[in-house]
This record gives C-alpha cells, sequence and structure tokens, in this order.
C-alpha cells in the first residue's frame, strides 16, 4: 500500500520536469495569440528537407551500425572462446563515452591534421571525410554498434540449439535454417537494437554540430540554431514537436517488436579455422574502431604536435589562467562541477526507479509511459525548460541543469532496475515477512539485494550520461556551472587542440574510476546481501 | 529400414563419451536405448540424426553409409525433449516445415498436415501458436512434425521426461500405436525403464559410452547380462558366488552358471517367497507398497528383498528381528557377472 | 545497517570532494556583482582580462562576464531572459543585431558623458539604447607566398582559378561569416543574390561554423584564403614578426570596399545594477579600456584618444565604405538568412531536393513493412 503513495514521487517529479515543460512547447509550437498553424506548416515546408534528412542519415547510420555489429553478434552468438568477457566488456566503451569525446575522436583520428592523414601521408594518400555525411554516418556507427553487437548477440546466445537441430532433421540446410529459424527468433532483437540506434542517431548533437559543417543539419541542430542564433521561439518548438512526433513512432515501434522471446540453451562451438582468422580480423577491426580514437586524443594531449616530443605542456595549460577565460572557470571548478551533477543525478535518478519498478511491477501497462524522457531529445528538453521556467527563481539555477540529466537518464535507469524485477523472488520477501521483519527491512535484506544488478547497472548508466551530457546543458548552463564536456567544447573553439584533448583524457579517467567505484559498491552490496 | 552402427566413437574434451558402440536397429522396430544420465544414449541418438559426427565408425540406413551425409539430407524425424517447436510458427506452419523444405506444392502439404493432425489427434489446432498449447499438445505437435514428411526413421530424445505421470503413461501408448501404425524404424531414449519396457520391441542398455546389452524387453528383464543391467531394469537381488564348472553355488541351491570366476546371483524380490521349504533368514525391515509388503531380510552378510501378498492379520506377524524361511525357485535365478556397477535399490 | 551506510557514506564522500572543487568558485554576494554578457573571445582573446581587474579594482566590485557563443547567441539568450533579465551589461550587439535588439526592447537608452569624445560616424544607433565601442571590417586574409594576386571582385570568388581555395564561416554561428554576407548583399545593391551564393559554396573549401576552424584550416595550409578580420596581418607582425599574410577588400564600382561592422554595448532594460551598469559603459568609451582593444580584440577602437600599435600598419581599411540601412536589415535580416541556407545547401546537404524522395520513400516502405507485419502478427 504504502508503495503507492512512495510513486507520486517519481511521478510529481516526471511531471513537474518533464510532462510540464513538454507541453509549454505544444503551447509555443501550435499558439501564438491564439491557434496559429503557420508554424507547423513552415516547419514541413522550408525545413522539409532538413526533416527528411534527419530521417535519412539516421535510417543510414542504423543501417551502418547493423552492417559493423552484426558480426560481432554472430560471434557472441555461436561461439566460445577465452576473452569472450572481455569483449562483451570492452564494447560496451563507445557507448558510455562522452558524444563530445566521440567527436574529438574522430577530429584527431580523421581530421585534416589527424593521425590517420599524417600516417598516410608518404604514401601521399590524403583523407578528407570531415565535415561531410560520411563523418556523421561513421561517428554514430562507432558510437552505436555496441548496442547491436549486444543485443542481437545476447538474444542469438539465448536461442536454443535445438529449434535449429530440428529445422536440420526436417531438411532444412544452413542458409534455411537461417533464413527461416534463426533470422525471425533474432528479429525482434534486431528491430529492438535498430530502433535504438535510430534515435540516437535521430537525436545526436554535437557529432552532427561539429562533425557536420555547415551544410548538414539536422532538426536538434536546427532547434538549437532556432532557439539561440535566430531567436525564433516558435519555430524552435514547432521543430521541436516534430522530432517528437517521429521518435515517438520509433519508440511506439521498440515496444510493439522488440519483444524478446524465450530463453533456452545454446550449444557453442569452438571457434576454429577460417572462422578463426575471420574473428580475429573482426576483434581488431572493432577494436580499433574503439580504442584508436580515445589512443589518438591520448597521442594528441601528451604530444605538442605530430611527431612532437612528449610534453605535459597541454596539462599545465589546463590549470592555467588562460585556460579559465576561454572555458569561464578554473578547470578544476569545472570538473567538481561534472562529479556534483553526476552523484546528484544519480541520487535522483536510483531511487525513483527502485520505487517506480516497484510500482510498474504490479502496473505493467504504464511501463511505456514512463520510458516516454527518450522521445525527447536533450536540446528539446532544455529548450522546453527555458520556455517553462523562464519567470521561476530556478532558472538559471544548478538545480535545472540536474533535473534535466535526470530526466534524460531516468528512462535507462529505471529500464535496468526494472528488467531485474522480473528475475526478482517476490517469495523472499514473504519470507522475511513471516520470520518477523517489517516491509522496510524486508524490502531492504530480500528485495533490494535482488535489485542490485540492476542497481549497479542503472547508476552507472546514470553517472555516464550525466558526466557526458553536452545539448542540454549547453542550453541551461551559466559560466559557473561549467562542466567538462561543455569546457572541452569551449577549448575546441580556440585552436588548442591538446588542451581539449587534456581535457578529454581527464573525463575519461574519471568516468572509468567512478564506473569501477559504482561496480565495487555494487558487488559489496551483492557479496554481504545475505 | 535398418539402421546398422559400426563402432561408433566419440570423445568429447576430455572424457570419452562413446566407446566403439556397435548396434543394429531392425526395420520397422522401435528399438529403445536405456540409461542412466551421461551414458551417452543422447549423444549416439545424435550421432544417427547426423546433428553430431563421430570421431570414428560408421553408420549405415538400409546398407547404404550415411556417416558423412549431413542431418538435412538423411530423411529422419526427430523428437526433442524440449520439443522444439518453432515459437514464430503456427501448429500447421510447424507440421508442414518438412515438407517445405522438401519443396512439395501447397495443397500437398495441407492435406499431409491435416491427415498427420488427425493421426496424433489434434485437429482443430491449425492456426495455434505452440506457447498457446499444453506440454501434452505440444509433444504431439513435436511427434506429428517429425512424421509429416514421412521419413525413413523416427528418433525419439526423451519426449515424455517434461510430462507429468499419467501424461506420460498415456502419451506413450499413442506413441507405440502411431510407430506401429506407420510402420516406422524407430530409436526411442529414455532413462525410464517402465517407458522402455513398455514402448520397446528391443532395449539396449547403455551405460558409460557402452552398450550393454540388447534384447527384447522381457530377455533383458529375465536374463540381464550383468549387475548393472539387472538392477537397471528393476530391483535386483545380487548375492556374490563363484561358478566353479558349471555351477555356481546359492543359498537356494546351486545354479548352472556359463563362465567361471567371480559373480553374482540374481532374482527378483517377486519370485522370492516366504516358505518352509527355504532357508532361513532374519526379518530387518517390512514396509507395504499397495497391497503387497515388501521384506528386506538378512541371510548371512547378504540383504534380500521379496514381496509378498500379505493380509493386515498376517502382515502383523512380519516383525524385524524374526526369523522367516525364504526360498527362490531356480529357475528364476541367474549366474551373471558383476561389476559393482548396479544401480542400489535397497 | 553497515551496507545501507556504506552506500551513503561513498555518496558522502564523492559529495563532499566535488563540492570542494566546486568551492574554488568564488562566491560572491550578489549585491555588488555586475553581470556581463559578451562573445565567447572577449574571455578568451584577452580583453576581458586586461580591462575587468582595472574595473574592478576602481570600483570596489566584483564582475562576472558570461560568455554565451558569438554577439548573435549572446543577444538570443538576453532576449530569451527578458521577462527576467540576468545580465545587467551586454557587450557585442553590433550594427547587424541591433534592430532585433531594439524590437525585443531589450537595452535601456543610456548616453554616457563621454561619449561626446567618439566620432559621430561610429554612433550607428541615435536611440543610444546601445553605444559603440570598437569596429573592424571583415576581408580576404592571404598567404602571400601562394597567393600573388588575391581576388579583386566578388565575381572573381566563383572563377575556377579559386576552386577549393577559399574559406567561409557559417553566417548563423559565426559573426565573421554574418558580416561576410552582408558585404556581399550590400555589394550588390542590398539584395540577396542566391545564385551567387550557390556557386559561391560550391566553389568554396568549406563552410565552417566558426571563425575558429577556419582559421585553424588556413594556418594548417588547406586553402591559402579566408575569410578573417583586416587587422590579421597586424597580428602575424605582433606575434611572429611576420609579414607573408595580407588582407584585400573586393573591389565595387572599382573602389576597394568593405562592410563596416561597428560593435557596441549597452545597458539592460530592468538589469538589476544599472548604476554599476552605467560606469562600466563609460568606463568602455574611456581610453584606458580603448586602448586594450586593438592587441586583444583585433578591432579598431572608437576613442581617437586610444594608441595604436605600431603593427597596425599592417592593418587595412578600405577605400569606401559599405553598409545596409538598420530598417532594411532589421525588415530582411531572417529572410536572407534562410534564402542563405536554401542557396547553400542545394546539391549536397540537408535543404536540397534529393533527400525528400528517398527518405520520404524509405519511411514510406518502412511503414508499409511495419504494418503488414503487424496485420500479419494478429
Amino acid at each position: 500500500m504504502r508503495r503507492n503513495y512512495l510513486f507520486l514521487i517519481p511521478l510529481s517529479f516526471l511531471l513537474a520536469f518533464f510532462a510540464y515543460p513538454v507541453f509549454s512547447l505544444l503551447y509555443l509550437g501550435l499558439w501564438d495569440g491564439g491557434p496559429n498553424p503557420e508554424f507547423m506548416k513552415e516547419a514541413f515546408s522550408r525545413y522539409g528537407g532538413v526533416i527528411s534528412f534527419t530521417v535519412y542519415q539516421a535510417i543510414l547510420s542504423s543501417l551502418l551500425t547493423l552492417i559493423i555489429g552484426l558480426p560481432g553478434a554472430y560471434i557472441i552468438g555461436n561461439y566460445d572462446f577465452r576473452g569472450k568477457s572481455a569483449i562483451k566488456a570492452v564494447s560496451t566503451v563507445p557507448f558510455i563515452l562522452p558524444s563530445i569525446i566521440v567527436v574529438l575522436g574522430f577530429l584527431a583520428l580523421f581530421g585534416n591534421n589527424g593521425i590517420l592523414n599524417h600516417v598516410l601521408e608518404p604514401f601521399g594518400i590524403r583523407i578528407r571525410i570531415l565535415y561531410s555525411l560520411s563523418a556523421i554516418l561513421l561517428a554514430h556507427a562507432f558510437y552505436n554498434f555496441p548496442v547491436v553487437m549486444r543485443m542481437v548477440g545476447s538474444a542469438w546466445e539465448n536461442l536454443d540449439s535445438s529449434y535449429e537441430d530440428a529445422a536440420a532433421s526436417l531438411g532444412a540446410g544452413p542458409i534455411k535454417r537461417f533464413v527461416k529459424i534463426v533470422a525471425p527468433l533474432l528479429a525482434p532483437s534486431i528491430i529492438s537494437s535498430f530502433t535504438l540506434v535510430f534515435a540516437y542517431s535521430f537525436m545526436s548533437f554535437a557529432i552532427v554540430l561539429i562533425l557536420g559543417g555547415a551544410a548538414y543539419t539536422t532538426i536538434e541542430v536546427e532547434i538549437y540554431v532556432l532557439a539561440t542564433v535566430l531567436i525564433r521561439p516558435h519555430m524552435a518548438s514547432a521543430l521541436a514537436l516534430v522530432q517528437i512526433g517521429i521518435s515517438l513512432i520509433f519508440i511506439w515501434i521498440y515496444t510493439h517488436f522488440g519483444r524478446t522471446g524465450a530463453s533456452g540453451h545454446r550449444i557453442m562451438r569452438k571457434i576454429r579455422g577460417l572462422a578463426s582468422i575471420l574473428a580475429a580480423a573482426y576483434s581488431f577491426l572493432i577494436a580499433f574502431l574503439i580504442f584508436a580514437p580515445i589512443l589518438s586524443v591520448a597521442y594528441y594531449s601528451f604530444v605538442s604536435e605530430w611527431g612532437g616530443d612528449l610534453t605535459f605542456h597541454w596539462y599545465s595549460l589546463l590549470f592555467s589562467e588562460d585556460a579559465s577565460s576561454v572555458i569561464g572557470i578554473s578547470p578544476a571548478a569545472a570538473i567538481g562541477n561534472s562529479l556534483f551533477f553526476a552523484v546528484l543525478t544519480i541520487m535522483m535518478t536510483v531511487p525513483m526507479a527502485v520505487i517506480s519498478s516497484l510500482w510498474a511491477k504490479r502496473h505493467g501497462k504504464w511501463v511505456p509511459a514512463l520510458m516516454l524522457p527518450v522521445a525527447v531529445s536533450s536540446v528539446t528538453l532544455a529548450w522546453a525548460y527555458i520556455g517553462a521556467f523562464l519567470g521561476f527563481s530556478i532558472y538559471g539555477s544548478w538545480i535545472l541543469i540536474v533535473m534535466a540529466h535526470s530526466v534524460i537518464a531516468f528512462p535507462l535507469v529505471f529500464r535496468s532496475v526494472y528488467n531485474s524485477t522480473s528475475s526478482a523472488d517476490e517469495r523472499l520477501k514473504d519470507a522475511a515477512r513471516s520470520l518477523g521483519a517489517s516491509p522496510l527491512m524486508a524490502f531492504r535484506h530480500a528485495e533490494l539485494p535482488q535489485l542490485m544488478p540492476g542497481i549497479i547497472v542503472g547508476a552507472t548508466f546514470a553517472f555516464a550520461i550525466s558526466i557526458g551530457e553536452f545539448g542540454a546543458t549547453l542550453l541551461l548552463y551559466r559560466p559557473e556551472y561549467t562542466t567538462i564536456p561543455i569546457a572541452i567544447y569551449k577549448i575546441l573553439g580556440t585552436r588548442a587542440f591538446g588542451s581539449a584533448a587534456a581535457m578529454s583524457v581527464i573525463l575519461i579517467i574519471m568516468a572509468t574510476a567512478s564506473f569501477l567505484l559504482i561496480d565495487r559498491i555494487g558487488a559489496k552490496q551483492k557479496r554481504s546481501a545475505f | 529400414m535398418e539402421i546398422k552402427l559400426e563402432k561408433i566413437r566419440k570423445r568429447f574434451d576430455d572424457s570419452e563419451a562413446l566407446r566403439s558402440v556397435s548396434l543394429r536397429a531392425p526395420d520397422g522396430k522401435m528399438t529403445a536405448l536405456l540409461g542412466p544420465s551421461g551414458c551417452g544414449k543422447t549423444t549416439l541418438l545424435r550421432i544417427i540424426s547426423g546433428l553430431l559426427r563421430p570421431d570414428s565408425g560408421n553408420i549405415f540406413f538400409d546398407g547404404k553409409d550415411v556417416t558423412e551425409v549431413p542431418p538435412e539430407k538423411r530423411n529422419v524425424g526427430m523428437v526433442f525433449q524440449n520439443y522444439a517447436l518453432f515459437p514464430h510458427m503456427t501448429v500447421a506452419q510447424n507440421i508442414g516445415f518438412g515438407m517445405l523444405m522438401r519443396k512439395r506444392q501447397k495443397k500437398e502439404i495441407e492435406m499431409r498436415v491435416k491427415e498427420v493432425m488427425e493421426l496424433v489427434g489434434l485437429k482443430g489446432y491449425e492456426k495455434r501458436k505452440p506457447s498457446e498449447l499444453s506440454g501434452g499438445e505440444q509433444q504431439r505437435v513435436a511427434l506429428a512434425r517429425a512424421i509429416a514428411p514421412e521419413p525413413d526413421i523416427l528418433l525419439l530424445d526423451e519426449p515424455l521426461s517434461a510430462l507429468d505421470a499419467k501424461l506420460r503413461i498415456s502419451l506413450r501408448s499413442e506413441i507405440k500405436r502411431i510407430q506401429k501404425e506407420l510402420g516406422i524404424t524407430a530409436i526411442y531414449v529414455t532413462h525410464d525403464r517402465e517407458e522402455a519396457m513398455a514402448v520397446s520391441d528391443r532395449i539396449a542398455v547403455m551405460n558409460r559410452g557402452r552398450i550393454e546389452q540388447i534384447g527384447n524387453p522381457m530377455e533383458v528383464y529375465r536374463d540381464p547380462k550383468n549387475d548393472f543391467v539387472a538392477s537397471f531394469l528393476g530391483d535386483a537381488n545380487l548375492i556374490p558366488s563363484v561358478g566353479v564348472g558349471g555351477l555356481a553355488k546359492s543359498p537356494f541351491g546351486d545354479v548352472p552358471a556359463s563362465f567361471d570366476g567371480n559373480g553374482c546371483i540374481f532374482f527378483r524380490p517377486g519370485n522370492c517367497r516366504i516358505s518352509d521349504k527355504g532357508t532361513e533368514s532374519v526379518i530387518i525391515s517390512s514396509e507395504p507398497v499397495g497391497d503387497v509388503l515388501r521384506i528386506t531380510v538378512g541371510l548371512g552378510n547378504e540383504k534380500i528383498v521379496l514381496l509378498e501378498k500379505m493380509s493386515l492379520f498376517e502382515s502383523a506377524a512380519i516383525k524385524p528381528g524374526k526369523k522367516v524361511r525364504i526360498y527362490v525357485d531356480r529357475k528364476y535365478m541367474r549366474f551373471i557377472r558383476c561389476t559393482g556397477r548396479a544401480t542400489k535399490t535397497f | 545497517m553497515t551496507k545501507i551506510s556504506g552506500i551513503i557514506m561513498s555518496f558522502a564522500v564523492l559529495f563532499i570532494a566535488s563540492s570542494i572543487l566546486l568551492a574554488s568558485v568564488p562566491v560572491q554576494a550578489e549585491e555588488d556583482t555586475l553581470v556581463i554578457y559578451a562573445y565567447d573571445s572577449f574571455a578568451s582573446w584577452g580583453l576581458k582580462n586586461a580591462t575587468i581587474p582595472q574595473f574592478e579594482q576602481r570600483y570596489n566590485v566584483h564582475v562576472e562576464v558570461r560568455t554565451y557563443g558569438d554577439a548573435g547567441q549572446v543577444l538570443g539568450k538576453a532576449i530569451m531572459e527578458k521577462s527576467n533579465p540576468q545580465a545587467d551589461v551586454i557587450i557585442g550587439v553590433d550594427n547587424s543585431l541591433l534592430q532585433k535588439a531594439l524590437d525585443n526592447d531589450v537595452f535601456e537608452p543610456y548616453t554616457p558623458e563621454n561619449l561626446s569624445s567618439i566620432p559621430e560616424e561610429f554612433d550607428f544607433d541615435p536611440s543610444h539604447h546601445v553605444v559603440p565601442f570598437d569596429y573592424g571590417y571583415v576581408a580576404l586574409v592571404y598567404n602571400k607566398s601562394q597567393v600573388q594576386n588575391p581576388p579583386q571582385t566578388f565575381d572573381d570568388l566563383i572563377k575556377p582559378e579559386w576552386k577549393d581555395k577559399i574559406i567561409l564561416e557559417d553566417p548563423r554561428t559565426s559573426s565573421t561569416g554574418m558580416v561576410f554576407l552582408l558585404w556581399s548583399i550590400a555589394a550588390n545593391g542590398n539584395e540577396f543574390d542566391a545564385d551567387y551564393w550557390s556557386k559561391l559554396s560550391d566553389n568554396a573549401l568549406t563552410i565552417t561554423s566558426g571563425w575558429d576552424s577556419a582559421y585553424e584550416m588556413f594556418t594548417s595550409g588547406e586553402a591559402p584564403i579566408v575569410v578573417s578580420y583586416a587587422t590579421d596581418p597586424a597580428y602575424w607582425v605582433e606575434y611572429y614578426n611576420d609579414t607573408g599574410y595580407g588582407a584585400s577588400f573586393l573591389k565595387v564600382d572599382g573602389k576597394y570596399s568593405g562592410y563596416l561592422q561597428i560593435e557596441g554595448i549597452g545597458l539592460v532594460k530592468n538589469a538589476k545594477h544599472p548604476d554599476l551598469g552605467k560606469k562600466f559603459i563609460e568606463f568602455a568609451l574611456s581610453a584606458d579600456f580603448q586602448k586594450e582593444i586593438p592587441l586583444t580584440n583585433w578591432m579598431f577602437p572608437v576613442n581617437p584618444e586610444a594608441p595604436l600599435p605600431h603593427s597596425f600598419e599592417y592593418a587595412v581599411k578600405p577605400e569606401k565604405n559599405l553598409t545596409i540601412p538598420p530598417d532594411l536589415l532589421a525588415e530582411k535580416h531572417d529572410e536572407w538568412i534562410q534564402d542563405w541556407e536554401s542557396a547553400v545547401s542545394s546539391d549536397s546537404s540537408s535543404y536540397g531536393t534529393p533527400y525528400p524522395s528517398a527518405a520520404w520513400s524509405v519511411l514510406a516502405i518502412l511503414s508499409a513493412l511495419l504494418i503488414t507485419a503487424g496485420i500479419r502478427r494478429k
């Protein structure tokens, strides 16, 4: 019973900081004194090309991501080998990497002054993919292929081998088995991962903003420009509404077609022969994709220029007066801000996710509603905040930034915790109660430990999302609330790529350390649970 | 179609699953592979189906060597322990799958599916999905799917183990009926001896990668070759003895021995009676089983179990410590090899 | 108890650590903190550090400078916050942004006493909502070793000999780009030539989002010409003793002409600290402030008493100043930006025709597939 009351907390949070701002967008986009369809009309006429380009690049990005990720899924799903869990763990890296670092990585690797160009210079080859559609697609694919690899790979791993055996005994050769049995059974996970990647590419901001150049704008960038440069709040809102509409379609697809089937036992094969050569080649490719950009960034942070001497110049520059002028505050303060916001985001989202999960167990059909913030991009959300909260004293304070981070992170955290409730055993709580535990103690000692795996994953996501958040923070911040990604963006605006790289390295180290810390806290919880 | 296996060997990592197994499964008959878990029966079945390749040895279908033939070309129907019904297809699509793979016409498939569904008693279930069916219904669909494409051989891998006892008993006679009606050569893997006895024409008892004995159910039950087979097929009394010059001594007289050396006297509890002309023994315990009393007595160093139909009044007389005479007719006793691998029943 | 308190302890530690780091930002009382909004380079190029401490000392106050991108974005933020102004003074509203600022009623008119020492030609806002503090020109900056005869007219820019040799900036995100766009319009009789711009964007190497990335590409040798400031050659002389860079204007009616950009500073309407704001505006026009402008902002000071550094001999000025009448500018500004967007993106990018058909057809196919899949499932 008390659970229902507790649910009012996350409910009011979502109403105040998600539903209300988003509905105020509706107002701005459709209303100007009276109802005004002009803005929506203009959105589809003038910006029709932008809209279709955004969809187009998102579809291309998703297809490219599928192409890169599916072989990995195949390997994960069918073979057992040493280092399998290492590859799985490593493949999560791009996904939790802040987008600004992905951008930097690409600049460092593929840029005109990048490592690849320097390496290929003696051969007379010049790579110029930056500020083009290819750069955007490649960056999206790099960022998102782990989603495909893990989701489809995990579904494949759980695909009972007896289906294929049965098909074989009924006369189906290897190709027919794949087409008629494996592919249809993998379809939910493929659709899920495709729509997820589509959503991320569709709403991508930093990558398009920086790697795209003037000619390639997406809806998200256009909203940003309309809101902050052209100062056309009605048009910005109209476009935001279009964006939300399209992403709602894809969320619907995800919830309806992305249902996973029952899991069974799969017989794994040992990898050998030609397969092992191909698998090794593929592993090198993804290792390159994952690590090369990060290593390039690290490289540029330690040398004065390509081929130059090792130096800590960039790092010391970071902590100088000049850097503070550029960034707006001292780098140390920016680091502090990022940590502060990230910790607060965890403290906000995790308890709310737990409460929501326990409530949602009984009211399962409301789960899609709790996932709705996924349909609203970070820039759109921040823009909605500005419109909704301008008159309030909360405007301009760091509280709005934390709220934005929390709303953005909430669906992922909720999903992680909610997934572990399905495997949690109700009877443990009943046993605890029958042994005399109060509801709170029963929760703490019987239910909470079972939710721990989901909570850890959720906390990690919350931290990763907050510390890497760029779009919303860019719209809502004040100089004293500068975060690391924004600092990097500002430094990038000057010509000190090395300093930007140094700041990125700091961010990567901090993020990794925090993930490990979260994992350790969680492991302790799991161990001492019973 | 007769199945012949010659010297099949299979090794997994560090253990030998099958040690040079040879077997002949006669045409049109149901041969059971019976044994405890890990004995290799499922491995052997998968090798027959082609889903697994043997390390060495050959498989012959009606004299033709099919060892190198992939499973999809062997024309075997297989029923899996977990049924493996394609979850994304309807019952009709599942059953018609085999014929679809063999590129039959749509009309032909439809007719055959209907035919087979009637045979297994599932008329009207065409459009259902596997997830909507009960365990027994799923099992029947699995069977229908396997026989629809008219395979030469039917392989069943513990098809009933996931069902409850009553269902098992009724379904196993269904399977037997269908197999007889179709006249199809079948191999039935199970660890349940009752099931094997009820269903099969021949039983191959397996243990640790070897076939211990093959014969028809009565043969294997009455004339087990060794203590393992004896105890696996039912409760067995085993008393160590020695064969000398064609005879072995037992508490109830001499028993003909086909070999000299160490062995066991074997008889079933059901063939042991309380009788005045018997040997003296001491009652250790007794428990009622149905309308029969199961009495454990001690004879010398050995424990012997016997079954006696007794009234309540009579059974009151059976008290631990009392002396009682028991007797086994020689025709029910055998002298068999004792390997120490008997499954303990008491 | 210990497990939960373990979590709480760890969070507390993280929280405290970050708060300590956070605390390194001095928090001053709101009462005497002047808030100034400015464009990024005001801080990153050093004008802020050269002048703000002086002001703080003189009046014993704290000044907080907040930068939000380029001048257009700064004004945008101020307009967004109109009902609850966060700034007291805004630096950077220039003659192209003036009407937008006036239309949105962002400023409070204020005529500082020392405005009389500023030449009238720079007073671009008669109503004095915004007063001028520096001016400059955008020009074609080129590498003399690679370019001996720079383009002379706007038409030259679209000729094949200059293909992929010029770097431009996006007027929506860069004020350099904005001024260049206005220059091209002013040179064309105050009309936007879509055909010209379509050809120009194809002929140019690229259009970057900011001056910084454009200049980065220029200095690393991607192209020998970049749209930049007329004071650039002075910069190279001042810091590198390098006279190898030139700046040139384009001829209109036979005379080298350039678009005069005047930057202004204004007092925010309903500012929280209007008196301090007024003092700052006066300070911005004084010689102490103005003399710092050349070597930090790389613009020309409006105050004739401010001395110019020696290297500014290499900075160029046009023979003729071009401007666009403020009311026309206000009326057409947004339209010109949107026409520019369409002109620039014709073939290979967002706004053009290939995408609608391709994307819509893909979407259509996808939806058809999904609908049929959905129906089949039922």
